[in-house]
This record gives structure tokens, C-alpha cells and sequence, in this order.
């Protein structure tokens, strides 16, 4: 999974150059950005990301039921959809982005 | 063979159809647009977002200004050209009673704005300059943050087209969708704290610069075609129009002003000056 999330930087990459500064930037866990907010976004946005995979994939491979979240209580469930939803509003982008493999 | 929800319909079944989560879900929306979205709090407590600082501006540069005999707006440049003490000594007023109120990124529709806002107290100025540039007049299919805040619905049904229209449309009933940045900003602050406040000269200027938005100054055609592609219409100075409407009816003498253009971007405008007009 590693090698394919490493893979996804030269597709997202304009040239092979700016690939090379990102992976530098990620082997070294250093970036050229210095503000606290700069530096802190994006390890919050990982932070997310990853605690919204966990929260899916832990209580399904604990309980070994794909479809557990329908049995959370009403309450949490509402509040996990309504989150979602917010998340999608709040974080999203006005710029055009272009779908990636058209650019290909 | 393991089970897997995306090849089995097996473990996807649902048993009839309840849906109190979305429910509950729908609710709590509900009350975020109601208790966050809604509430002028959360777009103007940043001074330096586009809404707040027409929020300081009102606050602090109009509202304690007694009397404007001269009123200046526009945006950035045009803020930077007109210096109010200069202009108050060559017409031999008061230094207080020119107002330049100009702001970074500032448009026709932002001047109409501000002039509709304190109309009461702005129709009182015996001249009014506005800063006209070529490149606020050339209109694309976004809305800016001003004016998803300002607008009527019948402006978002006037001068906006196919998905924007329809995202406007949806925004002004759900405001949530039109307060996003706010309430980014507003996670910013609790989280990082950074500084929100702009800086108001002696003179009642504001500055402030807008690097949220940095990528998106269309300051020519040829320019705003590559960042914005097909979603550039035209030059379209309705804004400018409805201004200048309000001031003739209020009996006010306009000057419009173009500060000189000198750097390379005004090259660029220059020449897709010449194109289109």
C-alpha cells in the first residue's frame, strides 16, 4: 500500500523534478513551509484522514461485520453522517481539479 | 475465499428501511446553519478575511466619521494612489473629511455593497471617486466570499450561470455552504491562533492583504483565461452601473479614477485591453 501511495506522487506531480523535492521532503520530515498553521494543516488533515479509516475498518474487523455501523446507536450514527457531510462542505476546493487520469 | 462488501451482496443486505441516523444527521445540520452559519459572528470575528474587513471598515473608519465630503473606492491601487491628507490640502478641506475606504481586492460590486450598507451616511459626500479598472470589470462564473455574503437571491439568479447559479441558489437556503471558509477559518483560529486583525492607518486606509486568495487575481483577459479557463465570461460593469444608478439618484457628482498602470501584469492588461474594447 506504501509503494502505491509513493506511486501516486508522480502522478500528481507536474514533472519528475517536483516529485523528487516531495519524496526528499518526506524522507527528510522537513518542508519548506515554516508557520505553525503551514506546517500543523497537514498533519491534521493526515490525523483525519486516518482516524476516519480507522473508525470505519477497526470496529468492522473487530466485530467482523462489514455493515456494524448500521447497529451504532441513532444518535452516533447521525452525528457521524452530519460530520461527514460538514467535512465535505468545509474542506472543499474552488479550483478546478481536473480529474487525474484525464490527464492522460 | 474472504468476504468482502464490495464483491458480496451477501453482507450488504438491509433489513427495511430506517433512516432515523439521517435523521438526527438532517437535524444537527440543521442547527449548525441556524446557531453557526447564519450568525454574522462567524464571517466577520477574522478582520482580515474579505468580509470582516468591510465589517472593520464600517465599524471603524465609517461609523466614526462625522461628515465625508470626499469618499474614495475601489480596490487595492486605488487605496495606495489616493492619500486623504494630500487630497484634503489641494481642495482645501479637512483632512478627516476624506474618506478613502478602497481595499484590497476591492470590485464594483464591493463599493455598491458598502455604498448600499451606509447609504444614509455616504450619500452625504459632495464627490465621489470610484477606482474603475479594466480587470474588475471582466466577470467569471465564481462568486467571491463578499458576494455570497451580500447578495439577493435575485442577484444570484442574475449574474451567475449553469452550476454556480444552482451552488448560489442552494447556498442562499443553505448557508452552511456559503459560510465554509468562514468556518474553516473559524477551526484555524481555535487551533493555530494565528493573527486576524488588519492594520487602519491615521487616515482610515486599511491594509490588509488577501493571501487566501492570492491565486485568483484576474488582472487581465489573457490572465484569467488561464487560471480560470471556460469559466471567464465577459466584461460586464452591471455593478458599476447599479453604483453610479444610486448616485445619481442621490445627487452625487462621480469621478471614476484609473490609477496608471506600470508593472508587467499591467502590460498583460493593457494589451487585452486592446483586444476587447
Amino acid at each position: 500500500m506504501t509503494t502505491v501511495m509513493l506511486a501516486w506522487v508522480f502522478f500528481r506531480a507536474p514533472d519528475f523534478e517536483t516529485a523528487y523535492q516531495f519524496l526528499s521532503g518526506l524522507a527528510s520530515w522537513q518542508t519548506r513551509q515554516t508557520s505553525r498553521a503551514a506546517i500543523g494543516a497537514p498533519l491534521l488533515a493526515f490525523a483525519g484522514g486516518l482516524l476516519l479509516m480507522l473508525g470505519i475498518d477497526i470496529p468492522q474487523a473487530v466485530t467482523n461485520n462489514q455493515t456494524i455501523m448500521l447497529r451504532w446507536p441513532v444518535l452516533l450514527r447521525g452525528l457521524a453522517y452530519a460530520a461527514l457531510i460538514l467535512i465535505l462542505i468545509v474542506f472543499r476546493s474552488e479550483a478546478d481539479v481536473p480529474f487525474i487520469y484525464f490527464q492522460f | 475465499m474472504s468476504r468482502s462488501s464490495i464483491f458480496s451482496s451477501e453482507t450488504l443486505q438491509l433489513s427495511g428501511f430506517r433512516p432515523y441516523g439521517t435523521i438526527v444527521a438532517f437535524e444537527l445540520l440543521l442547527v449548525v446553519d441556524i446557531f453557526l452559519a447564519r450568525r454574522e459572528m462567524i464571517w466577520v470575528f477574522a478582520q482580515n478575511s474579505p468580509i470582516g474587513i468591510v465589517h472593520a471598515m464600517e465599524g471603524l473608519v465609517i461609523k466614526p466619521t462625522e461628515q465625508v465630503s470626499v469618499l474614495v473606492l475601489g480596490n487595492s491601487r486605488v487605496r495606495d494612489a489616493i492619500i486623504p491628507a494630500v487630497l484634503a490640502e489641494e481642495l482645501g478641506i479637512s483632512r478627516t473629511n476624506v474618506l478613502n475606504i478602497s481595499m484590497t481586492r476591492g470590485t464594483p460590486y464591493d463599493s455598491l455593497t458598502i455604498y448600499r450598507r451606509n447609504r444614509e451616511k455616504l450619500a452625504k459626500t459632495s464627490l465621489l471617486i470610484i477606482g474603475v479598472e479594466d480587470f474588475s470589470q471582466l466577470r467569471t462564473n465564481i462568486p467571491s466570499e463578499r458576494f455570497r455574503y451580500f447578495s439577493s437571491l435575485a442577484e444570484r439568479c442574475e449574474h451567475f450561470y449553469g452550476e454556480a447559479r444552482a451552488s448560489l441558489i442552494a447556498s442562499y437556503c443553505w448557508r452552511t455552504l456559503d459560510a465554509y471558509r468562514s468556518i474553516r477559518r473559524l477551526g484555524k483560529q481555535i487551533l493555530f491562533r494565528p493573527n486576524q486583525r488588519v492594520s487602519i492607518g491615521s487616515d482610515g486606509r486599511v491594509i490588509w492583504r488577501d493571501n487566501e486568495n492570492a491565486q485568483y487575481i484576474d488582472n487581465s483577459q489573457e490572465i484569467a483565461e488561464r487560471i480560470y479557463g471556460d469559466r471567464v465570461l465577459k466584461y460586464d460593469s452591471w455593478a458599476l452601473r447599479e453604483l453610479l444608478d444610486r448616485c445619481a439618484e442621490d445627487g452625487i457628482p462621480v469621478l471614476l479614477y484609473r490609477p496608471p498602470l506600470s508593472t508587467a501584469s499591467g502590460t498583460a492588461s493593457g494589451a487585452a485591453r486592446s483586444r476587447h474594447h
